[in-house]
């Protein structure tokens, strides 16, 4: 074995050598650009991309290397197990994976952490995103060996593998939050290790599906079935796209007056716009429908203020966001020093140019380690800032930060039993504090000019849109929640318009029905989905939208779609199981399968075997199967060669005698 | 009787699609033979030796080698098998040394001398990148290293494919001279039946995935006649003659090769009337390709219109 580890590792050096250097190279640029970009989205999008590529194209040159018949006859004809070759290989494979993308990688670490470096706060926690972007490369490694092993047979089943990897990378960029998570780095262990199960059977039996060990079959034929999977996917996408154009989108939008506008946009007509009773909006010079580009004009765009109650308070608003903003945010830049706010609820501040960490500042910060959760920072809202951020929450506070003297005024206070979700500064004397209890604004020395009272029960998490109106000391609030989506779908109300004065408090309230309603067209698609894809969708659907903040419930009508998809695909595996003579135990266990793995199991079933011939029998003349040792209808052997009287034969005992 | 064979096979077939590329094939290898395996391209000798040696999976039928099912090849039968694959292939960006090296990890049982005389015979440079060596030196590196383990068994897939008579010469005279042991088999797969005839003491014929012949080489020499008939005019149309492989056609001449010659055959003959009836010596490779070749008769005699223009 250590032989054949030795020649893998000396074979594939050439491929590491310049996989390492282009790291370093890229690592090096990184350190000198930005300093310290450790789970930085940029940074793991590129690495992720960087390592998948690196583990696919090692694990597909592995056995490509040896893909001539005869020269991978020369490596398994020797005396070490299959198990053995297995071993060597993939030793060898993750030995050189690691070691060239590690060493880099740790440098670079190593680097930013030491002070001057990084120029901004370090962690050793920042490094686990891209410990799962690492193990994201292992499974692409154990794909592609698994595809370079295959055999090449209809479909294109060959590349099933490396579909199979591919939306567990989608999900890692799509969702980067959850990179942070060492639960999720480490489950995605629990795919490369199916993976590699599937690599171990493929060896042992040069690809062929017979003759695997009993856990190697059922990797290979999951994994398969997950690669079917996500082709069909992608495949329904496709076609959903080409011959199912939305006609319109469709939305909201506020005038700098405050009126509410519905707008529809159908393809390359004019957009439909119409007032809330359902009026087409004219142009006041022409006396015709308005054009959307003049409206545009007229619309006030909002500020955001994601609002969460969580406790402790949420660092990361969604999983889609980078893990660096888990970690800390960019806050301002004064004089020199770049301000961060941290996870741990503190401004940080670091020098520009020498890149050394300078003060920390907060309301109550102790002289070591972090202030209690009570006196901690929220997490200020990052995305749409058009000020320079003046203030900071706490839970129970609202705090001006003075940066140029370093110090921190309480401008407000909120009352005992309520509690602060989010703040924005919307102007330069104005912050929008929403409460438990109540939205309201503040002036710079903390006044309410306006407040609106707040149930956040209703529609946790909120999230609220300011727009600052033409009228003077006039605001429209849009109250808005990602679960309404839900409860658009259950037909129920969308979401809630505010208009506030500083004078009169609300002006007036209206809620907003959903803007885009579902369609009997995304129906006909979801069907389609759900009987092309494996039963279980419907159930993990809800689940992939709760990633999205989403609530999405069970469809009933497509889980029974589903089911009867699978049903059928079980009874086709069935017949073909027993026109080909399998044994009842295996025909049941591929019932199984395909009740669990719908139509996608079905081709995973026709591509796994090498289906045998079939022949007429000479005796019974019924087709036979040309793989088994008599005729399975009536027992009879197969017919000898045809002898034409030429044949020369003599046996060893005729020889000997 | 089966510590008698090396190689035993019952009823092995293996298709390729709905493609028989080996039938219902039933061999016996002695033990301490060298057994030639001939046949044309398809024939079924590479699907037959890789089946053998566990690379490929028989669609039905049963075989051992060295008394091992092939089916489930444990890493001690590999020890004791030799096998040179059809190809030579080797590692390219090894040099012989380092081939030599990688081998010589696995076998405890390893000839230095075998190995060090056969590279010698080959003028191999130590230093000498695989992918640098002509096919010949390949395929005589692929040779050291196959011969090297001291293998009880040799399976040879035809390894003088695509070399030029020079190397091709220096590869038998390898095997003759440094295989040849009482207690080894050498089994291989051939096209030069000129090669074949200097080494084998056995032959078996693969004709279109089927054996049509398995014995001594001795024997086979003894079961296939030429015949040669004269005759006054044109010979007559050839009857049924039992065993016939083939007859060559000329003006006034019959030469017709079968096996199997006897009383029956010559009488079959006679009745034709030639003038004279010769039995005369063919040699192996005369009555192999016959053996080979599409059955039934050829003619020699140019087209009537060729001849009377």
């Amino acid at each position: 074995m250590k032989a054949i580890i030795l020649k893998e590792l000396r074979e594939n050096l050439k491929l590491a050598l310049p996989v390492f250097l282009v790291l370093t190279a890229f690592l090096m640029f990184a350190a000198w650009d930005g300093g310290n970009v450790l789970a930085n989205e940029f940074l793991l999008r590129i690495t992720s991309v960087f390592y998948a590529v690196f583990g696919a194209a090692l694990g597909w040159l592995q056995i490509h290397h040896e893909r001539p018949r005869d020269l991978w006859a020369f490596l398994v004809h020797r005396p070490i197990t299959r198990t053995g070759i297995f071993f060597a290989k993939i030793i060898a494979g993750l030995l050189l994976y690691a070691v060239f993308i590690s060493l880099p990688m740790v440098g670079y670490i190593l680097w930013v952490q030491f002070p001057g470096n990084g120029g901004a706060p370090f962690e050793w926690a920042m490094v686990v995103p891209d410990c799962g972007c690492f193990v994201l490369g292992i499974v692409w490694y154990f794909a592609a060996t698994l595809t370079s092993l295959s055999p090449a047979r209809w479909y294109a089943s060959r590349g099933l593998p490396l579909a199979a990897a591919f939306p567990l990378h989608a999900i890692a960029l799509a969702f980067p939050g959850l990179l942070i998570y060492w639960q999720f780095d480490l489950a995605l262990l629990i795919p490369a290790a199916l993976l590699a199960t599937a690599v171990w059977g493929s060896i042992r039996t040069d690809a062929s599906y017979r003759g695997q060990p009993v856990p190697a079959k059922a990797a290979l034929a999951t994994v398969l079935a997950w690669g079917s999977t996500v082709v069909i996917v992608l495949a329904i996408v496709f076609l959903s796209a080409l011959f199912h154009q939305r006609e319109d989108s469709q939305y909201y939008a506020v005038t700098k007056d405050g009126e509410v506008f519905h707008v529809t946009v159908r393809n390359s007509d004019p957009a439909i716009i119409t007032d809330l009773s359902g009026a087409r909006l004219k142009d006041p010079n022409t006396g015709r429908d308005m054009y959307l580009e003049e409206f545009n004009k007229l619309v006030r765009d909002g500020q955001s203020i994601p609002v969460n109650f969580a406790d402790p308070p949420q660092t990361l608003q969604n999983l889609s966001e980078p893990p660096q903003q888990y970690f800390y945010l960019s806050w301002r830049y004064v004089d020199g020093i770049l301000w961060y706010w941290t996870r741990h609820g503190l401004l940080v501040g670091y020098d520009e140019h020498t890149r050394r960490y300078v003060a920390s500042l907060g309301p109550h910060v102790p002289a070591s380690g972090f202030p209690e959760p009570k006196d901690r920072f929220l997490r200020p809202t990052y995305v749409g800032n058009q000020i320079s951020p003046r203030t900071l929450a706490t839970v129970s506070a609202l705090y001006e930060i003075d940066l140029r003297n370093r110090s921190t005024k309480r401008i407000f206070t909120a009352a005992e039993n309520d509690r602060i979700g989010g703040t924005k500064d919307v102007s330069d004397n104005a912050t929008v504090l929403v409460s438990k209890q109540s939205i309201q604004l503040l002036t710079a020395d903390g006044k309410s000019l306006w407040q609106v009272p707040h149930d956040p029960e209703y529609r946790q998490p909120t999230f609220i849109k300011v727009f600052l109106l033409d009228a003077t000391n006039q605001y429209a609030l849009w109250i808005d929640s990602p679960r309404l989506q839900s409860q658009r779908l259950e037909g129920k109300i969308g979401r809630q318009m505010v208009w506030v004065s500083a004078d009169r408090g609300v002006i007036r309230r209206a809620e907003l029905p959903a803007a885009d309603p579902p369609r009997p067209a995304d129906a006909l698609w979801d069907k389609l989905f759900s009987f092309f894809v494996p039963p279980e969708f419907p159930f993990i659907k809800p689940l992939l939208f709760r990633f999205a903040l989403l609530r999405v419930p069970i469809q009933w009508n497509l889980v029974r779609m589903g089911l009867v998809s699978a049903a059928l695909c079980a009874a086709a595996g069935w017949l073909i199981g027993s026109r080909y003579h399998f044994p009842v135990r295996t025909k049941l266990a591929w019932a199984g399968f395909h009740l669990l793995a719908g139509f996608p199991g079905l081709l995973v079933f026709l591509s796994v075997y090498e289906w045998p011939a079939r022949e007429a029998c000479p005796n019974c003349k019924r087709l036979r199967t040309v793989d088994r040792q008599q005729c399975e209808h009536c027992g009879a052997d197969f017919a000898p060669p045809q002898k034409d009287g030429t044949e020369i034969f003599e046996s060893v005992e005729t020889l000997r005698a | 009787m089966s510590d008698q064979l090396a190689i035993r096979t019952r009823g092995l077939t293996r298709y390729f699609g709905a493609k028989p590329a080996v039938y219902e094939l039933n061999l016996e290898v002695p033990r301490g033979s060298v057994f030639a395996l001939v046949g044309r391209n398809g024939s079924g000798k590479s699907t037959t030796i890789r089946m053998l040696l566990g690379l490929l999976q028989p669609t039905r039928g049963e075989a051992t080698i060295l008394d091992y099912d092939i089916r489930d090849l444990p890493p001690e039968a590999r020890t004791r098998i030799g096998y040179l694959t059809e190809e030579h292939q080797l590692y390219s960006w090894m040099s012989v040394r380092e081939c030599s090296q990688f081998q010589a990890r696995f076998f405890s049982r390893w000839n230095e001398r075998i190995l060090q005389g056969v590279i010698d015979h080959f003028g191999l440079k130590p230093a000498a990148r695989v992918k640098d060596l002509s096919r010949g030196e390949r395929a005589g590196l692929a040779l050291a290293l196959t011969l090297a383990p001291d293998p009880e068994l040799l399976v040879l897939d035809d390894p003088a494919l695509g070399l030029d008579p020079v190397a091709r010469r220096s590869l038998v005279e390898s095997m003759i001279y440094l295989t040849r042991r009482s207690d080894r088999t050498i089994f291989f797969s051939t096209h030069q039946l000129a090669d074949m005839e200097r080494v084998a003491d056995y032959v078996a014929v693969l004709d279109q995935s089927v054996l049509r012949a398995c014995c001594p080489l001795d024997a086979f020499r003894e079961k296939v006649r030429q015949v040669r008939l004269s005759f006054a005019a044109k010979p007559p149309p050839l009857p049924a003659i039992p065993g016939l492989l083939k007859a060559f056609r000329t003006e006034r001449d019959l030469r017709v090769i079968c096996v199997h010659y006897n009383d029956a055959t010559e009488q079959a003959l006679r009745a034709l009337s030639p003038l004279t009836l010769e039995l005369s010596p063919i040699n192996l490779e005369d009555a192999l390709i016959s053996y080979l070749d599409e059955p039934g008769e050829k003619s020699f005699i140019l087209a009537e219109t060729e001849t009377n223009p």
